[in-house]
């Protein structure tokens, strides 16, 4: 009520009749509107009581009568809020609940959003180190590859550059080409001047190469292993390119041997990348020997080469094959969950603990597709909901514990194998709600693609294969003067010690004489025999999805 | 007279119930009413009197509204709804009984107390 109103309903009330109102109003603390209404009657009601006073002090005495009357100041503006209460309709009523749950929820809220802000990780194992440890064998300094391989990366020159204007570079100008004849004079040119320039650099891989292990010092920003740098990763992959582009060029020039020395020299450096390492550097070691096993059936496929040198590159690759592993391991990968849930939970000694939102600013780059800004209010808004809906650190930890177990254990069974189990390689991920993937969130940024990797390792295996099978059958073509009428054949006359293995059919890869020549491929991914025939996608491109993996012919 | 407050307090609601079944009646009006029809015996204290009115009301027993009093001045008028007589018909039939069973109980001690 405004001061004016509030001083007309006291004009004829004494002093103390109108403290007293206002007073007893003032501990109902109650709705604005119905504590005017109740001032309003209970100034008539010292009004009507007092109306036939004689004078001011009789009024007084009357008004001071009336007060104790009315009884405990506190007390009665308490019993007029609760009658007040009770006269408020239903509708009211909920509104005044929901309001008071809701502001109850959001104090609750705030509190475990203050809690869990509050939360501090426990940092107690290094596992940058700990892989550092693993990837290295119990072997002296000198039998490490890395640091020849770094003196190849000091010495590597870049490739020239072909368009200026879009600063494009010999190898992605000629990345779509497989054979020096298909080269332009100026690409040939400068390729030819790229080799020579780093022709240091080259004779530092292959020493390096030649060497039996290889293990990297390890630098990642807080010792964080997801911000484990390996910059040698990409060195090595454009060193593996040029080496290819010399190993074509030497054979296109008639040095056949020198030529598959140096695609054995990138097929051992692809082997110091496997093992127990993390899944990108095993990834990268994949692409690099895939490269080199490519690249040697593309020679074949085009120089004539003597049986004598075809003999002893089977028995090379066969030796190296025996001594490679073609089976994923996710041993060191796992410590990408571990370090990720002791840096971002909290540890209560019991193995639990809840996510802690500042900390997962470590992991900013990889949570969604907007750049993460250093303490910016969204992104810990952001945070801070997904830390509150994810599961706590032991639910959490016995996930990718589950994971990375049935990892290894798919990771020993061939693709055809794990086809014929019907396994569900996103371990039902697809069929769980929208509530339990917000809670396990890391699950889907940290897994690995299992079933790709298998079939990318499984793969790479058979591609081995493939040219330890084809390089028996050019000698059994060269001794006999036929094809062989089939790969057993091959094994019965001496010329291949078993028969190649598809991973995609667990029966051996499919060898078929043709007029003039043999086609030799693998089911591929479909696991169908589709008669030898590439796959290809809608625009007509070549897709491994579909069709074979055809080995030879050697198609581009 | 006056009665003990618990005492009074259980018929309170009904005494109010049936004073205002006579007519509308404002705060103050209702308290001189109840002493003078009750010969003084009765006596609501006034910090009872107003809670007793709202829960009444919230009960929907009685209904308040203001109006302009005799005096031209505004006043809260309270009347009794038909829910309020239905209840106030229960209750008396109630006291009847109550008193009867206490004449019963007394015999005639009740008189030769006075």
């Amino acid at each position: 009520m405004k001061k004016k109103g509030k001083d007309k309903l006291f004009e004829n009330l004494p002093a103390c009749a109108a403290e007293f109102i206002k007073l007893v109003i003032k501990k109902m603390r109650y709705r604005k509107k119905v504590r005017v209404d109740v001032m309003a009657e209970l100034a008539a009601h010292f009004e009507d009581e007092l109306k036939d006073c004689a004078n001011d002090q009789e009024k007084e005495q009357k008004a001071r009568k009336l007060i104790e009357d009315f009884g405990d100041v506190k007390l009665l503006g308490i019993l007029l809020r609760r009658a007040k209460k009770r006269c408020r309709p239903v509708w009211r009523t909920v509104v005044a609940r929901t309001f008071q749950t809701i502001g109850a929820l959001i104090l609750c809220f705030t509190l475990y959003c203050i809690y869990i802000s509050l939360g501090k990780p426990t940092i107690a194992v290094n596992y940058v180190e700990e892989a550092a440890r693993l990837a290295r064998p119990v072997a002296d300094d000198n039998l490490n590859a890395a640091p020849i391989y770094q003196k190849a990366f000091d010495a590597y020159k870049e490739p020239p550059l072909v368009e200026y204007e879009t600063e494009t570079g010999l190898l992605d100008v000629i990345k779509d080409k497989d054979w020096v004849a298909e080269l332009t004079e100026e690409e040939l040119a400068l390729l030819k001047q790229w080799l020579s320039d780093n022709a240091d650099t080259i004779e530092f891989f292959k020493q390096a190469a030649e060497r039996p292990y290889c293990w990297w010092k390890r630098e990642a920003k807080d010792n964080f292993v997801l911000s484990v740098l390996m910059p040698e990763l990409a060195s090595l992959r454009n060193i593996t390119k040029m080496m290819v582009w010399q190993s074509k060029l030497k054979a296109h020039e008639g040095y056949i041997e020198e030529a598959f020395d140096d695609l054995l020299t990138c097929y051992r450096v692809g082997r110091h990348l496997k093992g127990t390492r993390l899944l990108v550097e095993q990834l990268v070691g994949m692409a690099i020997q895939a490269l080199s096993t490519k690249n040697a059936l593309v020679i074949l496929n085009n120089k004539e080469v003597d049986s004598q040198l075809l003999k002893n590159l089977q028995i090379r690759f066969e030796k190296l094959m025996a001594e490679d592993t073609y089976i994923i391991n996710y041993e060191t990968e796992r410590f990408y969950a571990l370090d990720f849930m002791q840096r971002c939970y909290t540890n209560n000694g019991r193995g639990s603990g809840h996510m802690i939102p500042g900390e997962l600013k470590q992991i900013g780059g990889l949570v969604g597709e907007v750049e993460v800004k250093e303490n910016t209010v969204f992104d810990y808004g952001r945070f801070l909901v997904m830390s509150i809906a994810s599961a706590n650190r032991c639910e959490m930890s016995r996930v990718f514990e589950k994971i990375y177990s049935t990892a290894e254990e798919w990771a020993t069974k061939t693709p055809w194998q794990l086809h014929e189990e019907n396994v569900d390689f996103e371990m039902g991920f697809a069929n769980w709600s929208f509530l339990k993937k917000a809670r396990y969130w890391p699950v889907t940024l940290l897994a690995p693609s299992m079933g790709r990797l298998n079939e990318i390792a499984y793969r790479q295996k058979a591609q081995v294969e493939a040219l330890i099978t084809v390089l028996a059958i050019i000698r059994f073509k060269q001794s006999t003067g036929n094809y062989p009428e089939s790969l057993d054949n091959l094994v019965v006359t001496g010329y291949l010690k078993q028969l190649p293995m598809d991973p995609f059919s667990d029966k051996p890869l499919i060898y078929k004489r043709t007029e003039d020549n043999f086609t030799l491929y693998s089911v591929g991914l479909n696991f169908i025999d589709d008669g030898g025939e590439l796959g290809k996608n809608d625009r007509g491109n070549p897709t491994d999805s579909e069709g074979d993996a055809v080995f030879w012919p050697v198609i581009n | 007279m006056k009665f003990e407050s618990q005492l009074l307090k259980g018929v309170a609601p009904v005494v109010v119930l049936e004073i205002l079944s006579r007519g509308q009646m404002y705060g103050y009006e209702l308290s001189q009413a109840i002493e003078q029809r009750s010969s003084d015996v009765l006596s609501l204290g006034k910090g009872t009197l107003y809670p007793l009115l709202y829960n009444l009301e919230a009960k929907k027993l009685i209904k308040g509204k203001w109006q302009q009093a005799d005096s031209g001045r505004k006043r809260r008028y309270y009347s009794i709804t038909s829910k309020g007589k239905a209840q106030l018909a229960e209750q008396k039939e109630q006291l009847k009984e109550l008193t009867a069973g206490l004449k019963l109980v007394f015999g005639g001690a009740l008189t030769n107390l006075a």
